[in-house]
């Protein structure tokens, strides 16, 4: 029941034109910078600035109004014999999954025809995955709180001001106002509270650039290319994913239609 | 037999208190109409027996099943919702295999396509259908299986006069099979064509229980319109309204 569910949501999200210019998006752009620049690991670190704004943003826009829009079908499926687990789960997957593989695979074909390192394309598509599953349950975990679809926008695109901007200024903050300390080990910590930030630093660290971020890069480098570094980072970033997964659940599971 | 058993149901949303300790048995070969003016709980009643709505305290049975016990029971209930919304990026036959798919059963859809007349919409986007051609797409979704309990909320607004008169007739058909017919309707001609039982909600209780004719009598009037408007007129002067 859960697979034909999950096919049903896909299928209608696929329907969504939106989902194919998604995809022709990355694949012409990367395309594009892979074909003009020669360079390929510098197209990496151009596409990687799209993931980190970029895909969050669009996959909690799209997936907090596709969320509103098919509620009619989700009231529909909620009266015949099917429980309200699978048709959350299928619900979250459904719209993630197509975003996920839009984004993924669209800068991942080229990057792998103009031959870039088969490590950083890895790291930068899972990075984009990544970030659309975290976004994507969180923006339907809001859409499940609030019936109102301005308030429910709203919030997630308060959680994205924090992870791209907000946070951002915060970090320089800390590291200013902590100048004469060792605080390393604490910008690592913070670092945990953003996915987005851990998408960041999960490629730039494996890119030649950390070199000239001096100290702090070194050892940002040498906890990120560990083993412990990379379950850490991956752990953390399922977290992200599976927690607003499970709150909305919860929600979903309480909800009246 | 009782094919729905509702006990003590209460439900609230926030502060609004919708159904207030609502008590009711539905039986089979019965068609039971549930009366009441706008915002009286009639909906949230009907939802709560789907489990659309999550109920704040009670038990609602169906056909032996509790509710709040796995969802198998909704494969007992053909539910026709008020507002004919559906995915708009569908076509009518995607939309009718897609709910047979689900549910994983037979169904009668050419039947009801036929009587309603839907042959030549099947290939069309549900959001270029009219209002009354979504509601015999609805029709067709919530009568096409086999079930014992069908419920229809506001099921004729929308239909000319010839899909109303089959649908009437499809209604009367069910009965006679055994079914239990849950209705809800504005439309008093229509509630005394074809319900066996009238039972008339109130700001969240049931106020009357029993055959309309015995409703009629209860209030003295000589039509339904004028019982139910006598009633609202008297418990609204008991409540203080």
């Amino acid at each position: 029941m859960a697979f034909k569910l999950l096919k049903y949501e896909a299928y209608n999200t696929l329907r969504s034109r939106f989902i194919v210019g998604y995809f022709l998006f990355f694949l012409l752009l990367t395309s594009a910078l892979s074909y003009f620049s020669g360079d390929v690991s510098k197209v990496i670190v151009s596409l990687l600035n799209i993931v980190i704004l970029f895909v969050p943003l669009i996959s909690l826009v799209f997936s907090s109004l596709f969320f509103y829009g098919t509620r009619e079908f989700t009231e529909l499926i909620l009266v015949q014999p099917v429980g309200r687990k699978v048709v959350y789960f299928s619900k979250v997957l459904g719209i993630s999954l197509p975003l996920a593989v839009s984004s993924g695979a669209g800068m991942g074909i080229p990057l792998v025809v103009f031959g870039a390192s088969p490590v950083h394309t890895l790291l930068l598509t899972l990075s984009s995955v990544y970030l659309t599953f975290i976004f994507s349950a969180m923006a339907i975990m809001f859409a499940v709180i609030s019936d109102d679809r301005v308030k429910g926008l709203a919030m997630g695109l308060a959680v994205w001001i924090y992870a791209s901007v907000i946070y951002d200024a915060l970090i320089l903050f800390v590291g200013m106002a902590f100048y004469d300390y060792p605080i390393e080990g604490l910008i690592i910590l913070l670092s945990i509270l953003n996915p987005v930030d851990l998408a960041r630093i999960l490629i730039v660290m494996n890119l030649d650039i950390a070199a000239l971020m001096g100290y702090t890069g070194a050892l940002f480098v040498k906890f990120v290319t560990t083993v412990k570094g990379y379950v850490i980072i991956f752990l953390t970033l399922t977290l992200w994913f599976v927690v607003p997964l499970f709150v909305g659940s919860w929600f979903f599971n309480r909800k009246d239609f | 037999m009782d094919s729905i058993i509702v006990e003590d149901l209460y439900k609230r949303f926030g502060k609004n208190e919708v159904l207030k300790g609502i008590n009711l048995r539905v039986r089979s070969g019965e068609i039971t109409a549930i009366l009441g003016p706008n915002a009286s709980g009639k909906t949230t009643l009907m939802k709560c027996i789907l489990g659309l709505v999550i109920p704040t305290s009670g038990k609602i049975t169906v056909m032996g099943h509790d509710t709040r016990k796995g969802v198998e029971y909704r494969r007992y209930i053909g539910y026709m919702p008020q507002i004919a919304r559906f995915p708009e990026n569908l076509t009518v036959r995607e939309l009718i295999d897609m709910v047979k798919d689900i549910r994983g059963e037979e169904a009668s859809e050419e039947y009801y396509v036929n009587l309603f007349g839907l042959e030549k919409f099947l290939d069309k986007h549900l959001s270029v259908l009219s209002g009354g051609t979504r509601q015999k797409v609805n029709a067709t979704l919530a009568l096409m299986f086999d079930n014992a309990v069908y419920m229809l909320d506001e099921p004729t607004v929308g239909f000319d006069p010839v899909a109303s008169t089959h649908f009437k007739d499809e209604v009367i058909k069910l009965k006679k099979a055994g079914k239990s017919i849950v209705f809800t309707s504005h439309i008093m001609s229509e509630v005394e064509e074809l319900a066996d039982r009238v039972v008339f909600l109130l700001g969240g209780v049931i106020h009357f229980d029993g055959t309309p004719s015995r409703f009629k009598e209860q209030t003295g009037e000589s039509t339904l319109e004028r019982a139910i408007a006598r009633l609202m007129k008297e418990v609204g002067v008991e409540n203080g309204v």
